[in-house]
């Protein structure tokens, strides 16, 4: 089991050296496993392509059972079916030794978020976004269209991650019983897709990105001298004074 | 819902508790910065409250801090360095979104009129502390022109001060500058907590009672 302080030093000491072939393989298994997918929730997709907000979030609403099922279905299978197409993300599953799915795709989005600072690569930022989307899906308080919700979002960005906005704002909608942080936009995410798309994003940053962030500063002493800015300025000087 | 917020500038010490995860810094924190943490992220969660962040806090000070750590531990591996320095742009990525949801508030000091407003202060807070003191304290300000440039913004922007830094107590007193400043002053052992209020109005008083009392229970 990843120990449970400084997860994210641990990533990168165990699975630095992997971080291009993770990126590459993994990337790849999602453009084809989204296609997969798309074929099962064609009606949905069809939408996603080219509707506008209201129009994919009306469609959401509206699907049988069975499609939201499926959509489900397809989220628990989907770190399975990564896995399956990533012999490097096998070796990160053999490390981790994690059971839990909502777990492994927490772990899942901070390795990404760490590939993303390692290398700039916005792919991976949104694949660690999504990774974490996926955890909340799964959540019970969650909605039971949040998942299909999510794989949407997942559709809008493989097929042009310039409407990200959109993407970002509909997992915001979707996702917003088991959001972390409840400063909910008061007109709908097709008036206001960039609140709800903050919102969604400030969420991930709680959760995934603050802590990676955290971790590395402390480990690698940036926290500390951060906290004694203005102390060391002082000793610096030389001054001895003191103001009060 | 457009109900106006609270705007409060967090001194860079205090800050740091909120843009970090004090989840992860809590065990290791002195017992003075846990209080200081949960007073910051007390303001921080509250819906009423915009924390101000000047620019010059992401754009110079973290990079300065960053680079002298990159100098003296000898931080060269290029990996590393990619990742501290995405890990600036992506803070403030998420600063610039929570700005959206009126979280945060980035500040641009880098604009004459707001340097002149902090050079003022500067003069004056020279001349009238040397006028009552009979001491010259040129030689003490000069260290403190960051502290001087939060007094200018928060003066801006009709902000308070939340600091734990006595010297901003001391240039709002001392040096009649109508600010208001929200003083924390926690001893070493962290046994006694002193807040002091200067130039603060009934509302904000209020409103810090309010920070104050939740930081009690916990």
């Amino acid at each position: 089991m990843t120990p449970q302080r400084m997860r994210s030093v641990y990533i990168i000491n165990e699975l630095g050296s992997s971080f291009d072939d993770i990126n590459q393989e993994v990337k790849k298994a999602l453009q084809e496993i989204v296609k997969e997918i798309g074929y099962a929730i064609e009606e949905v997709i069809k939408i996603v392509r080219s509707g506008n907000l209201e129009m994919i979030i009306e469609v959401i609403e509206q699907v049988s059972k069975e499609v939201l099922k499926n959509a489900r279905a397809n989220i628990e299978s989907l770190p399975k079916e990564l896995s399956a197409r990533s012999k490097e993300l096998r070796r990160a599953y053999e490390i981790w030794k994690i059971k839990d799915i909502k777990a492994l795709f927490n772990e899942l989005s901070r390795l990404f978020y760490i590939i993303y600072l390692a290398n700039g690569d916005k792919v991976a930022y949104y694949i660690s976004v999504h990774m974490y989307a996926m955890e909340l899906a799964l959540h019970k308080e969650a909605s039971e269209s949040a998942p299909l919700y999510v794989l949407a979002s997942l559709a809008i960005i493989a097929n042009n991650p310039e409407r990200s906005r959109e993407a970002l704002a509909l997992l915001g909608y979707g996702l917003k019983e088991v959001l972390p942080l409840k400063f909910y936009p008061q007109e709908p995410p097709w008036e206001n897709p960039d609140k709800w798309s903050a919102l969604f994003r400030l969420c991930y940053s709680h959760d995934i990105a603050k802590k990676v962030r955290t971790e590395l500063f402390v480990a690698w002493g940036i926290y500390d001298a951060l906290k004694n800015l203005e102390e060391g300025e002082l000793s610096e000087s030389g001054e001895t004074v003191s103001a009060t | 819902m457009s109900q106006e917020k609270r705007l409060v500038l967090l001194d860079t010490n205090l800050l740091v508790f909120v843009l970090l995860d004090p989840e992860i810094l809590f065990p290791r924190m002195n017992e003075r910065d846990k209080i200081l943490s949960l007073y910051a992220n007390e303001i921080y969660r509250r819906p009423d409250t915009t924390i101000i962040v000047p620019d010059l806090i992401l754009d110079i000070e973290v990079p300065r801090v960053v680079l002298k750590q990159i100098v003296t531990e000898c931080i060269s591996d290029q990996r590393k360095l990619s990742m501290l320095l995405n890990a600036i742009k992506s803070l403030r990525e998420d600063i610039e979104s929570a700005e959206i949801l009126g979280k945060y508030k980035l500040f641009k000091v880098w604009n004459s009129r707001r340097l002149r407003t902090a050079a003022r202060l500067y003069n004056r807070i020279r001349i009238r502390i040397s006028q009552k003191t009979e001491h010259d304290i040129s030689k003490f300000l000069k260290t403190k022109h960051q502290d001087v440039l939060l007094l200018a913004v928060a003066k801006l922007e009709n902000a308070i001060i939340v600091t734990a830094d006595s010297d901003f107590k001391y240039f709002v007193k001392e040096g009649d500058i109508d600010v208001p400043v929200c003083y924390i002053n926690v001893d070493k052992d962290a046994r006694a907590v002193q807040i002091s209020l200067l130039n603060v109005s009934d509302t904000d008083r209020a409103w810090f009672a309010e920070i104050n009392e939740k930081v009690r229970q916990k």
